[in-house]
C-alpha cells in the first residue's frame, strides 16, 4: 500500500540527514522504502485496536534544529530546568529537537571502557557496536512509526558499558522538544555486557505545543549475569503524540528493572517488551500513569519468557480524570521449552471522574505445564465509597480523602520504586495533578 | 526584604586566585579572589551534588569555580554552571570590599 497523506518526510528530507556511517545510510534507504510501504496502523489490528491514528497527518518537520553547545552557557535556562535537580549522576546528555546539544560521562568510567554519547558519534567511531545492535531488537519493518524512526532519526543516545563494569550513579538523557510542527526521533540503545551494572534515565519533556510527533525507540541489551535498571519519564506538554517501542533482551542470570512514567502528550502509546532469552533472566516491569483533560495513554507490555527458571512481575497503575482514557493489554508468553518459570502481571486503574475511562486486557499464553507460576490481576474502578466514608468519619474533609485515597492507590508502585530522587519526583508530580483538581 | 552588609573575611584571608570558605549562620559562603577583578561569593555547595566549590579550583579568566567532585563549572557571576554534570545554578551574593575586609551583602532575619 502506498502511503498517500500529504508528508514531509520524502527523499529530499532523507538525503539533507547527517549520515555518519554507510551503514546508517543503507538503513535509512531500506527503513524509508518500508515506511512508503506499510500503512498507518489500523484499529482493525489487534496491536493497534485501541489507539486511532487512522487520521494522523505526517505533514511534520522531519529535523528541528536543536542548536550543539560548547558549554551550557548557549543552553537555554528552561532546557536546564527541564534537565531538573535529579541527584548525583554518573552521565547526562541533553538533546533538543533533533541534535544532542551536550553530553558529559564521568573521566572515571570513560577510563574503564564506557562509552555514552550521541548515537550519530557512536555510529562513527564504535561502528562495531552500533552496526550489530541498532534495530537488533526492534525490527524496522515492524510498524510504519518504527519504520520512520529507522529512516529519519537523528541524535539518540548509545551506551555501552564493559564487561564487569559497575556504574555506581545514574545515567540521564533529556529530549527536549520544542519545535513546533515537528517529529522528533528519540533513541536509547543500551548495551551492559556480561556482569555491568547501570542505571539509566531517559527523560523527555516539552513545553505545550500545537502538533508534534515523538517517535522514540529503545533497546536493551543485558548480558549474562548484569543488572540494569531502566526509567522512562514521559512529562511532555500538551500537543505531543508519543509512540514508544521499549524492548529489551535479557540473558542468563540477569536482571532488568524497569520504570514506565506516562503524564504527558494528548496520546502516549508505549510499548514495553521483556524477553527473558536465557536461563534465570529476571525482569521487573513498573508503570505509573495519570490522565486528565482528553489525553489517552496506551499502554502494551509482552513478558516473554524463553529460558527457564526466568522470573518476571510487572505492575502498572494509572489515574484516570476528565474525559482521559486508559488502555493496557499485557501478555505473558511461556514458550515452549521454558520450564519452572515464574511470572505475573497486574494492573489497576483508578478513575476520578464520571467521563475517565480505563480498559485493562491481560493475557496469558502458556506453552508448557509446568509454571511455578503464572497469572494476571486487573482492575478499573472510581474511587471506593467506603474507604472516602470511613476516611470522613474520622473527620477528614472530602477533598484531603479522596487524594489520600490516590497516593494510597500509587504507594504500592512508588514503594518499588528504588531510585529516590525518581520516587521523591514522581510524588511531586502527582501532587501536581491532585492540586489541579479532582 | 531588607539587606545588610556583614563582614565575612579580610581580603588577605583569600589568596589571589584562589577560594576559600567561611560560614554566617552555619551558612557556608565560598570566597573567591580574582586579584583586579575583586572578589566573588557564591553558595558554597555545589548545586548538583552537596560537595564544597572551595575544594576546586579557580579559573580567573573565565571567572569560574570547578567543582571537585564531578568537574562542573560555575560562572562566578551568575552562578550558572558551564559544564555539566550540574544543570542549576549556585546562589550568588552581592560583595564589597571595604577597607580590608570582604562584606557580603545578605538578608536580614
Amino acid at each position: 500500500m502506498t502511503q498517500t497523506t500529504k508528508t514531509g518526510f520524502d527523499e529530499e528530507a532523507l538525503a539533507a540527514l547527517p549520515s555518519p556511517a554507510p551503514f546508517v545510510e543503507t538503513l535509512r534507504k531500506q527503513a524509508f522504502d518500508e515506511f512508503l510501504a506499510l500503512p498507518i496502523p489500523s484499529q482493525e489490528t489487534e496491536e493497534w485496536r485501541y489507539t486511532d491514528l487512522e487520521g494522523f497527518d505526517l505533514d511534520l518537520r522531519p529535523f528541528a534544529e536543536g542548536g550543539q553547545a560548547d558549554n551550557l552557557d548557549d543552553v537555554p535556562d528552561e532546557i536546564l530546568a527541564a534537565a531538573g535537580a535529579v541527584g548525583e549522576r554518573d552521565g547526562l546528555q541533553i538533546q533538543r529537537n533533533s541534535e544532542v546539544v551536550v553530553t558529559h560521562l564521568a573521566p572515571e568510567l570513560k577510563a574503564k571502557g564506557v562509552w555514552f554519547g550521541d548515537l550519530d558519534r557512536a555510529a562513527a567511531d564504535r561502528a562495531d557496536l552500533v552496526e550489530r545492535y541498532l534495530h537488533d531488537l526492534v525490527s524496522t519493518e515492524r510498524s510504519k512509526f518504527t519504520a520512520l524512526h529507522a529512516a529519519f532519526r537523528s541524535g539518540g543516545t548509545l551506551l555501552h558499558v564493559p564487561r564487569d563494569v559497575r556504574v555506581e550513579l545514574p545515567i540521564q538523557t533529556l529530549t527536549y522538544l520544542d519545535a513546533d510542527g515537528s517529529a522528533v526521533f528519540p533513541r536509547t540503545l543500551l548495551i551492559a555486557d556480561e556482569g555491568a551494572e547501570v542505571t539509566v534515565i531517559d527523560r523527555y519533556v516539552s513545553p505545550g505545543l500545537e502538533r508534534a510527533l515523538s517517535d522514540a525507540i529503545v533497546e536493551i541489551h543485558v548480558g549474562a549475569g548484569a543488572h540494569v535498571r531502566y526509567v522512562a519519564l514521559q512529562e511532555y506538554g500538551d500537543g505531543v503524540t508519543h509512540l514508544a517501542v521499549q524492548r529489551a533482551r535479557i540473558a542468563r542470570d540477569a536482571s532488568l528493572k524497569t520504570l514506565g512514567v506516562a503524564f504527558g502528550g494528548t496520546l502516549s502509546r508505549a510499548e514495553i517488551e521483556a524477553v527473558l532469552a536465557e536461563d534465570g533472566a529476571s525482569s521487573e516491569m513498573l508503570g505509573v500513569y495519570f490522565g486528565d483533560g482528553v489525553q489517552h495513554i496506551d499502554h502494551r507490555s509482552i513478558q516473554d519468557h524463553i529460558g527457564s527458571r526466568t522470573s518476571s512481575d510487572l505492575l502498572y497503575k494509572g489515574a484516570m480524570r476528565d474525559r482521559s482514557n486508559a488502555i493496557y493489554t499485557g501478555t505473558v508468553v511461556i514458550e515452549k521449552g521454558a520450564h519452572r518459570c515464574d511470572a505475573y502481571q497486574t494492573n489497576r486503574n483508578i478513575l476520578l471522574s464520571e467521563s475517565a475511562r480505563a480498559h485493562s486486557v491481560p493475557n496469558l499464553e502458556i506453552l508448557t505445564n509446568d509454571p511455578t507460576r503464572c497469572g494476571h490481576a486487573a482492575s478499573v474502578g472510581p474511587v471506593s465509597d467506603d474507604e472516602l466514608f470511613y476516611l470522613m468519619s474520622r473527620g477528614i474533609p472530602e477533598k484531603d480523602a479522596q487524594r489520600l485515597i490516590v497516593f494510597g492507590f500509587f504507594q504500592e508502585v512508588l514503594d518499588r520504586v528504588e531510585l529516590p530522587e525518581v520516587r521523591d519526583g514522581l510524588v511531586a508530580a502527582i501532587e501536581d495533578e491532585l492540586a489541579r483538581g479532582l | 526584604m531588607n539587606v545588610t552588609l556583614v563582614r565575612i573575611c579580610g581580603v588577605d584571608d583569600v589568596p589571589e586566585g584562589e577560594v576559600r570558605r567561611f560560614e554566617l549562620d552555619h551558612r557556608p559562603y565560598a570566597v573567591v579572589n580574582l586579584g583586579d577583578e575583586g572578589f566573588r561569593i557564591v553558595d558554597a555547595i555545589c548545586s548538583h551534588a552537596h560537595y564544597f566549590l572551595d575544594e576546586g579550583d579557580v579559573d580567573a579568566d573565565f571567572e569560574t569555580v570547578e567543582c571537585p567532585k564531578h568537574g562542573s563549572t560555575f560562572d562566578l557571576n551568575t552562578g550558572r554552571p558551564r559544564t555539566l554534570p550540574a544543570t542549576q545554578p549556585v546562589e550568588v551574593f552581592p560583595v564589597k570590599v571595604e577597607n580590608d575586609d570582604v562584606m557580603i551583602e545578605v538578608a536580614e532575619e
